[in-house]
Parts: C-alpha cells; sequence; structure tokens
C-alpha cells in the first residue's frame, strides 16, 4: 500500500502547484490514479475495497465539470436527489413512493439554506474556466456584414433566438429597438458592403439625452463572426471589443460560443457632426446611369425641395405614392436597375430593398446616405423586462446624414402602403390559427424568460452580480424588503412541503372523517380510549353534551359508512360536514 | 416561541453522533469547494451546497424520527445469575409520523425496528444478562438510529424505572441425585410401592425396567413415601459448601420442585422456607436477596 501511494504521489510531481490545480487535468489525474490502486487492490486482496465503492461518486463529481447549462444543472440536481432517494429506499425498506416522499421532504428542508448559501457564499472573481464541453454550436444568421439584394440575400424567417436582451428597467419602445450590426456603404450592385476602413470611434461623443439612456445585458447566441450587436446608439462597448465611427461594435475573435455583456445605449441622440475622411464621398457616391428614372424623380425633388430634410421628405412621399408592397417573396428584379426596378416596375420587396432604394434615392437627391443592418426586435417578443431577439428580426434601414443632425435613421419600410404576411402563399394568414400561435407564443416565451433567469442568475452567478445585489440590499430599503418577503415566502413554502410530506395518509375513511370531532372533542377532555368502541365513545360523549345532538346524526352516518358494502361519497360528505357544523 | 421550546427540546432529548460516513462527505464536500472555488463553476457550488444543506436537514429529520419515542415495560422473565432472560418492552409512537430504521438496545441484545407505524406500538423483546444476583434496575434502553442519512447517528437512552431481583444461578446436583442419596426420604431403591406412568422428568433410576421389556407402556416406581409426604426438606447449610453456592443449589432444587409439584420446606439460618406458604418466587426472591 505504501508502495501504491508513493508510486501515485511520484505521478502529480509537478501537479501540485496553483495552475495545476486550477485545471481540470489534475481532478483527471488523481481520478485515474485512485481508479488503479483501487482495482490493483482488489485483484490482490481478491476484496471489494472502499476505493471501488466511492470511485462511481467521484466519477459523478467529475462529470459535473462537463457542461456549463440548464441541462446539466438539473442533471447534477437530479444525481443528488436519486443518490439521496436510494440511500433512503434501502434504510426504509418500505415502497418507493414513501422513500420518494422523505427524499423530497430533505430537499425542501434544504432549499432555503441552500438559496442563503449560494447568494452569499464569498465568491472570488476568477475567470471562469473554459473547458467542458461547448453547447450552442449552430450558428446564427440573418446578418453577414453584407446585405445581399439577389437570390443570394440572405432571408431567414427562422424563429431561432440570435440574442436575449434582459433591460434594467421597462423595455423601450417599439420604434427604438434597433440593434446596430453593419453599416454599408457600397453599392456592388447585387450587394452592398461596409467601408474598407472605419476609423475607430472618436474623441467626439454623441449628443445624447440623459433621460433616454437605457441599460441592459445581453445573451448573444454564437453566430462565428465578430460582431456584437447593441441597442442604437450605443454609449460604451463590452470588454475585448471595439467600437469604431460608425457605432459597430466587434469583439477581440469571432464569437463561437455564447457571450454574455452588458450594454448602455441612448434612445435619442445626435451623431457627431464630422465626418470621416471619404466618408461623404462614399455616402454620396451612386451611378446615375444605372437608374435612369431613380435619377429624373431625384432631380424633380432637387429642384422642388431645397433644404435637405424636406427633400428627405419628398423621398417619403414619392415611396408612398408608389403604392409600394412588402413581402418576403418578391418577384425577381433587374438588380443593374434595383432601385428602378423597385420604385417603378416591380414595387414588391422587403428591407432590403426598400433600404437600397431608398439610399441611392437619397444620394441622387444629394443627401449622404448609408445602409445599416442589424436587427428589429418587437416588443411581441418580450416578457416583463425580458426581450427575445430572432433570426427572423435581421433588418436593414437607413441612415441619412443632416448637416445639423448628424446620421439620423428612417425606417424604410414604413413607406410601404401594403404589407403582406404570409411568407409561402402571399396571402393573408388565416386569424383563427394565428391566435393559436399566439398562445403557444406566449407560453415559449415564458419559458424562455425562465430560462434566461435561471441563467443569469444561477449559472452565471458571479462575484460582481453578488456584490450588486449586496449593495442593492444595503441602500435599497424597498429591495431588502421585498427580498425578505420572497425568503419569507421560500421558508414557509418549504414548511408547508415537509408538513404535507409527513401527513400520515389515510387508511380509513370513515375513521379520517372522524379525526377532527376526536379533537374537538379532546380539548373538551373528552378522550377516545384505546380499548373503546367508536359507539360506545360517542354514546358517553352525548351522555356528557346532550345538547350537541349532532353526535346521534354522527354516529348512525359513521356506522353506516364503516359497514357499507361500497363507498359511500355522499353519505362520507354528509359526516364531515355534519362535523363540521359542531362548534 | 413554542416551535423554539420544542427545538429545544428535541435537542435535548435526542443527542448525536458523528459515524465514519461523515468523513467521507466532509472529503465530498472539500472536493466540490475546490472544484468550486477553482473553476467558479456554479453547478458544482450548488452540489455543494446542497450536500452540506442535505446534511443539515437530516440532522433534524433524524432527531425527529426518535424524538416522542417511549419505552415501557411490558413482562420480564425470571432473572437468575449469569443467565439471559427476557425482557419485553413496548416502543410507542405516540404521533402520526411513521418512525424507520430504529435499533433499540440494551448491556446485552438490540433488536431493529424497521418501521413503526404512526400512533401504533411495538414489542420487543430483549435479551439481559446480570452477573450477580440481587436487587438490580433494569437499567437503559438505548433507542438508535442513523435515519435518514448515515453520516450522524441520534440515540436516545430510556430509563426503565422498574427494578427487579435476580435469583441465584441454579446450578448443582439435580433433585433426583438429592433424592437418591438420601434413602431415608425416598426408601431403597427396590422397595417401591407401585407404579406409576412415566414422566419425562423421572431419572433413569425411577424407570421400572420390566415394563419396557414388555414392550407396553413405560412405567416408573412410585415410592409411598415421597407421595404420601410430597414435602422434601432442604438444610441451608447442608446442601453446599458455601452460600453461594448453597443458594445457587437451592435455587435449583427450588425450581425442580416447582416443575414436579413437589412440596418443599427450606430450613434457613434465621427461617424457614415453605412451599406450602410462600410461592416460588417468593421464595426465589428471598434466596436471590440473601
Amino acid at each position: 500500500m505504501l508502495l501504491g501511494l508513493a508510486v501515485v504521489g511520484f505521478s502529480f510531481i509537478g501537479e501540485f502547484n496553483y495552475v495545476g490545480l486550477s485545471r481540470l487535468k489534475i481532478f483527471v489525474s488523481l481520478l485515474i490514479s485512485l481508479l488503479i490502486y483501487a482495482v490493483m487492490l482488489q485483484r490482490l486482496t481478491r476484496e471489494i475495497n472502499v476505493y471501488i465503492l466511492v470511485s462511481p461518486g467521484l466519477l459523478l463529481i467529475l462529470s459535473f465539470f462537463f457542461f456549463n447549462s440548464i441541462t446539466m444543472l438539473f442533471y447534477a440536481l437530479s444525481v443528488l436527489f436519486i443518490f439521496v432517494l436510494l440511500l433512503l429506499w434501502k434504510r426504509m425498506e418500505s415502497p418507493l413512493t414513501e422513500a420518494f416522499k422523505m427524499s423530497l421532504t430533505l430537499f425542501s428542508m434544504a432549499l432555503p439554506m441552500v438559496v442563503i448559501l449560494f447568494l452569499v457564499f464569498p465568491r472570488i472573481s476568477f475567470e471562469k474556466s473554459n473547458f467542458g464541453f461547448k453547447g450552442e454550436h449552430n450558428a446564427r444568421m440573418g446578418h453577414d456584414g453584407t446585405m445581399h439584394l439577389g437570390s443570394e440575400a440572405l432571408l431567414v424567417p427562422s424563429k431561432k433566438v440570435v440574442m436575449e436582451v434582459l433591460f434594467d428597467e421597462m423595455i423601450p419602445p417599439d420604434e427604438t429597438l434597433y440593434f446596430r450590426g453593419s453599416v454599408l456603404y457600397r453599392d456592388n450592385i447585387d450587394h452592398w458592403r461596409s467601408r474598407i476602413y472605419m476609423k475607430k470611434s472618436s474623441a467626439l461623443k454623441p449628443t445624447i439625452n440623459p433621460k433616454t439612456e437605457v441599460s441592459y445585458h445581453i445573451t448573444l447566441y454564437p453566430h462565428w463572426k465578430k460582431w456584437i450587436y447593441m441597442l442604437d446608439l450605443p454609449l460604451d462597448h463590452p470588454k475585448k471589443s471595439k467600437i469604431n465611427s460608425g457605432f459597430i461594435v466587434t469583439y477581440e475573435k469571432n464569437i463561437d460560443e455564447v457571450l454574455r455583456y452588458d450594454g448602455r445605449s441612448a434612445l435619442q441622440y445626435r451623431t457627431p457632426l464630422v465626418l470621416e475622411k471619404g466618408e461623404r464621398s462614399d455616402a454620396l457616391y451612386v451611378d446615375r446611369k444605372r437608374y435612369p428614372l431613380s435619377a429624373m424623380a431625384a432631380d424633380k425633388i432637387i429642384r422642388e425641395n431645397r433644404g435637405e430634410s424636406e427633400r428627405a421628405s419628398a423621398i417619403i412621399t414619392l415611396f408612398k405614392d408608389q403604392n409600394l408592397t412588402y413581402s418576403l417573396r418578391p418577384k425577381p428584379m433587374n438588380m443593374e436597375h434595383l432601385s428602378d426596378a423597385f420604385l417603378f416596375e416591380s414595387k414588391i420587396g422587403y428591407c432590403v430593398h426598400f433600404a437600397a432604394t431608398f439610399a441611392t434615392m437619397a444620394r441622387l437627391s444629394h443627401i449622404p446616405a448609408r445602409i445599416v443592418t442589424g436587427y428589429k426586435a418587437s416588443r411581441k417578443n418580450s416578457v416583463q423586462n425580458y426581450l427575445i431577439v430572432r433570426e427572423e428580426d435581421a433588418h436593414a434601414w437607413v441612415e441619412l446624414y443632416f448637416e445639423d443632425a448628424g446620421w439620423v435613421r428612417f425606417e424604410t419600410t414604413a413607406t410601404a402602403s401594403h404589407v403582406i404576411y404570409d411568407d409561402q402563399t402571399g396571402g393573408v394568414v388565416d386569424n383563427s390559427s394565428e391566435e393559436k400561435n399566439a398562445v403557444v407564443q406566449t407560453v415559449k416565451l415564458y419559458f424562455m424568460y425562465a430560462k434566461h433567469m435561471i441563467e443569469s442568475w444561477i449559472l452565471e452567478y458571479s462575484r460582481y452580480k453578488q456584490m450588486t445585489l449586496l449593495k442593492k440590499l444595503l441602500e435599497d430599503t424597498l429591495f431588502l424588503m421585498q427580498f425578505l418577503g420572497a425568503f419569507v415566502i421560500l421558508v414557509a413554502l418549504s414548511i408547508a412541503g415537509f408538513t404535507l410530506l409527513q401527513r400520515e395518509q389515510c387508511q380509513d375513511d370513515a375513521l379520517c372523517a372522524m379525526r377532527p370531532l376526536l379533537k374537538k372533542l379532546a380539548k373538551k377532555g373528552l378522550h377516545k380510549r384505546s380499548s373503546e368502541t367508536m359507539e360506545a365513545f360517542l354514546k358517553r360523549s352525548l351522555a356528557l353534551f346532550p345538547k350537541v345532538l349532532e353526535l346521534e346524526r354522527i354516529n348512525t352516518l359513521y356506522h353506516h359508512i364503516r359497514y357499507a358494502d361500497q363507498k359511500d361519497k355522499a353519505t362520507l360528505s354528509e359526516l364531515r360536514e355534519t362535523i363540521g357544523d359542531i362548534k | 416561541m413554542q416551535s423554539l421550546k420544542t427545538l429545544a427540546q428535541i435537542l435535548k432529548e435526542v443527542k448525536s453522533k458523528a459515524t465514519p460516513y461523515l468523513f467521507f462527505v466532509m472529503i465530498v464536500l472539500i472536493g466540490l469547494f475546490f472544484q468550486a472555488y477553482l473553476h467558479n463553476f456554479n453547478i458544482v457550488y450548488l452540489a455543494l451546497f446542497f450536500t452540506f444543506s442535505l446534511a443539515m436537514a437530516s440532522c433534524l429529520m433524524g432527531r425527529l424520527n426518535l424524538y416522542g419515542l417511549t419505552i415501557s415495560l411490558l413482562s420480564h422473565h425470571r432473572a437468575f445469575s449469569k443467565i439471559p432472560s427476557t425482557l419485553k418492552i413496548v416502543l410507542k409512537n405516540p404521533n402520526s409520523r411513521i418512525r424507520y430504521a430504529i435499533s433499540c438496545s440494551n448491556r446485552t441484545d438490540s433488536q431493529q425496528v424497521i418501521r413503526l407505524e404512526g400512533n401504533g406500538t411495538k414489542v420487543i423483546s430483549l435479551q439481559t444478562l446480570y452477573e450477580k444476583r440481587g436487587r438490580a434496575d433494569m437499567g437503559l434502553v438505548k433507542l438508535f438510529s442513523r435515519f435518514p442519512l448515515p453520516q450522524v447517528s441520534f440515540f436516545k437512552e430510556v430509563e426503565i424505572a422498574h427494578s427487579l431481583t435476580v435469583y441465584p444461578e441454579p446450578k448443582g446436583s439435580s433433585l433426583e441425585e438429592f433424592l437418591s442419596k438420601s434413602s431415608s426420604l425416598t426408601g431403597e431403591q427396590n422397595d417401591f410401592e407401585g407404579l406409576r406412568r412415566y414422566e419425562a422428568s423421572d431419572t433413569l433410576s425411577l424407570i421400572y425396567w420390566p415394563s419396557v421389556a414388555k414392550g407396553g407402556e413405560i412405567q416408573s416406581k412410585q415410592f409411598d413415601y415421597v407421595e404420601k409426604m410430597r414435602t422434601l426438606q432442604f438444610d441451608f447449610m447442608t446442601c453446599a459448601q458455601t452460600d453461594e453456592l448453597r443458594l445457587s443449589q437451592l435455587c435449583l432444587w427450588v425450581l425442580e420442585c416447582e416443575i414436579k409439584r413437589i412440596n418443599f420446606a427450606i430450613k434457613m439460618p434465621n427461617q424457614k422456607l415453605e412451599s406450602k406458604k410462600l410461592s416460588t418466587d417468593e421464595i426465589l426472591e428471598i434466596l436471590g436477596r440473601y
């Protein structure tokens, strides 16, 4: 045994340092060594030893490393529950249901303690170790930094969740829920793309309305690209990311796993009144020869409207006058002359067509324009202050530059006169199926909200969150009261669970129905003797309390139930009611 | 306030003691702690906290499992020194909660009660052994349980407030040997007045062998003196060497006389004990307390 221990000990040389301890490797090494030792010992002594007995438990503990998700959380708790259940079942030698109830009782008693320990146990500020299996490998789509217009357009009506946003306060109005992705300047006929180079955010900050500042926390699912989506207009950027002059935030590497970050944005803002070198020319560049009809219309607008904002309004009027239709299934258009084709011929398209055409018209009208792609969320996908952004929310809009206002957002699809919702037939969707879907969608939303809260407050609970919580408890009396109230409710539920689970099962309906009466009489000092029959006891009670005439009726009912061939629920109910009437 | 008082009472009544399994639990807690602490892994933190809290919760449940149980004496067999006797006690559950995995033990014996129903009772037989004769207390009965989880064991000692007299150890020569040695009491072996049916307690010397040879019912010799008188006379001073041996010898003869329904009288130094006047237990008690 000493030799074995020495061998195991030597194998760990080099592992016993802080770095070694902080890696998964040492636990795996320890476990493997223990298993080797256990098996060797068993082979030599031909006896089952304690190391073999505990090794499944240790393997189980190791499995806690594998995955960090809600599934893993439930797995870990289930394993614990089953372990306790099996222990109790063996000890109690009773039906499994009883052992199950006892396990539930233990867990309900333990829960308040777990909550308190989890919230207040000191945490360290290490970065979470990055090992274990990675989940969420499926990349999200909807935004990829370019805007295709032809058949390669990235039309994704999928409901896959791109990100979850938890606002500190109320969710802002729908018309402000724009999450910025890319800024596109270059019209390459069938697609638009960004400028080759954009500076980092300039020293000039946007002018904002402080009352419209919002803070939020985003859980972004992997999309294998570097964009981090922030609500328009972002005021800062998360760690390990950078922001450029177009207020686009990008991460240091491709986002290949779930990323959680905090954000702060202003809903009302004015961007700096400065354009980068070359930006104006990029934002004004348009090939008039490609869009003769659009150019003619733009010339008219220029003639009739002097100022930039009047020209922008005129463009909007033009779009509205063209009776455009919003549809996710437009007919193919001539990409070479998209603006003309969309505005004057086809008149059916979706956000990319609207945005591209609008930007083209703006440039033809000598207004610098750029397209912004990202996501446009909707409050219909929200629960309380929790908002879901899906792939189908991918969107494109336009920003026009005004000398006195900076870059201003324009929702180009708002100029559509008609909207076709159904993706398949182009017809209007049946209302009844929409209603059913709405219920399902609401349930799904609440489910996702619960999932997000569990992930946010349990899986991702950190020292920072702990400090924030404790600080809030100390500073905000109302929050402290709410917290204490919630804890008291939890303790009460725990006690209720304990009482309910430990309640004696009723084997005899008639006898159980008589219990309240026995308790009432016991309070008056009248106790039923163990050797006494119920009839004798009731007669004795009647002799002592002659005014309580119900006792006679109770005697009749009780014995009727007792000796009846079949269960008479009506008589049982009458018995209970009669007992209840006795004061 | 009432709950706190009840809790205090529970803690006072039911004691606890760590078991070797606690060592295993500690290792698990330490292991989980290192895992959670070094890797900032919340699932492991939860596993750690649940393990700890379950251990704490089981401490309360274990105490509740024994709290309130009462023990009362039902009956006990005659206790002779150095001979195991049986003690019957009643374990009672005064409330509706079912109790599990209780071990009931005294100095000598232990019995398991796997399950005790709510408001139920269970009769338990325990062996007891007393080394010396004389007045003795029933002693403590210990209720012990490792329910629900085995890292801590709970126990409760209940004094059975009852004392008894331990009788002398019945040993020495048998009654038949005594009778065969003393011819004035039984007459010659061949001077028998009649035959009677064979009784299992009859020694070989009493058997009338011709009845066996004949193949019929076995018969025993009947001595007229013993049958007529049926009162044996025992003398304390002459039956053995020392007082303890004498008491043991007399105890044995008293028991044999009881079985055979033979009257006897014991001549003690200060008194005479007659079976016609005193019951066997009274006589044994006097012998036990001598």
